[in-house]
């Protein structure tokens, strides 16, 4: 498979770009668990298997704050909704067959359901999340692996600035669809909603709120977003 | 800490969302405004997890070094940087302005 499927809109800067940083992320987010005192061997399964830094995260917070292993795992599964989410969002487009949505499920992120959305044709779309899923998947491995072993060397990830490379990519995944005006209307109110109820709901919730702003779709005469046109 | 026996229930909790998310949406019986919603969903998520990862700590509002850093990106962006380009100047400049303040 080719590393960029030709005919689309991805570009190779974009493929790198999301690969660099979910690779330091991974770094940063192994550094936390190894802080944290849990297990080499358990950060790397749980990068394997649950493919998610916020959910990971979200259960080390809720431990580390004095509550219970349920309570954890409640909170991780909160802050996983958006995920649920953005599967919906890009189901239809993807293969009719429910084996291949099985193992789509698996690498549902928010960089591979946002670029793969801006193609207009489904057979490009689905060549773009796939190759993108690659993109994000591999070095989420590696910088997990890696964050074991170097959680000693780099002891303050904060201090890098390497908590702003996430929501640094999605403003840079957005920019081009804020170029909308019903674009910037639904971003601007989501981000107001997570602002505006974070301290009142629990974690993940103020996301959950935030998707309803997507409703605003229903208007009259609306399009969607300016790279999905 | 974190456990083997939580790390199942997580990622079965967390694969069963992705999972009912892809099998129980499908062209065929989706109208066509539901397409136009669904499609702003990303961009509605995306924006509300920049926000709470740009001004929020612990479920607590806060201002500090990654608000400049934001901007440097969006400033990058508004510029048409490469993307890694934008993802490197974010996190050098909240490191800088960590290091000044």
């Amino acid at each position: 498979m080719q590393q960029i499927p030709t005919g689309t809109q991805l570009v190779r800067g974009e493929a790198w770009a999301i690969g660099l940083t979910y690779f330091t992320v991974a770094i940063t987010v192994s550094i936390v668990h190894r802080t944290a005192g849990t297990d080499p061997w358990l950060i790397v399964a749980a990068a394997l298997i649950v493919n998610s830094a916020t959910a990971t995260l979200a259960f080390a917070s809720a431990t580390a704050s004095g509550g219970s292993a349920a309570t954890g795992v409640l909170s991780s599964w909160v802050v996983s909704t958006r995920f649920g989410l953005l599967a919906a969002t890009i189901a239809p487009r993807l293969w009719s067959s429910r084996k291949k949505r099985i193992f789509a499920a698996y690498s549902c992120f928010d960089p591979n359901v946002s670029l793969a959305l801006r193609e207009k044709e489904d057979d490009n779309l689905q060549r773009v999340y796939v190759s993108l899923s690659l993109w994000l998947v591999i070095p989420w491995w590696l910088g997990s692996a890696i964050g074991v072993f170097v959680g000693n060397i780099i002891s303050d990830p904060l201090a890098l600035g390497l908590d702003v490379m996430f929501p640094a990519l999605f403003v840079a995944l957005l920019w081009r669809q804020l170029d909308h005006g019903l674009s910037k209307i639904v971003g601007l109110a989501g981000a107001a909603i997570a602002l505006g109820s974070v301290e009142f709901v629990p974690g993940g919730l103020p996301i959950l709120l935030a998707g309803f702003t997507a409703l605003f779709g229903f208007r009259k005469q609306n399009t969607p977003p300016k790279d999905l046109q | 800490m974190l456990t083997w026996g939580a790390l199942f229930f997580i990622a079965a909790g967390v694969y069963g969302q992705r999972l009912l998310g892809m099998t129980s949406t499908s062209s065929k019986r989706l109208s066509g405004p539901w397409i136009i919603v669904l499609s702003y969903i990303p961009v509605a998520i995306l924006c509300a997890v920049i926000a709470l990862q740009t001004f929020t700590h612990q479920g607590e509002l806060q201002i500090d070094a990654r608000v400049v850093g934001i901007i440097a990106a969006a400033f990058c962006c508004w510029r048409h940087w490469p993307m890694a380009a934008v993802v490197t100047i974010a996190a050098l400049t909240t490191a800088l302005t960590r290091l000044i303040l």
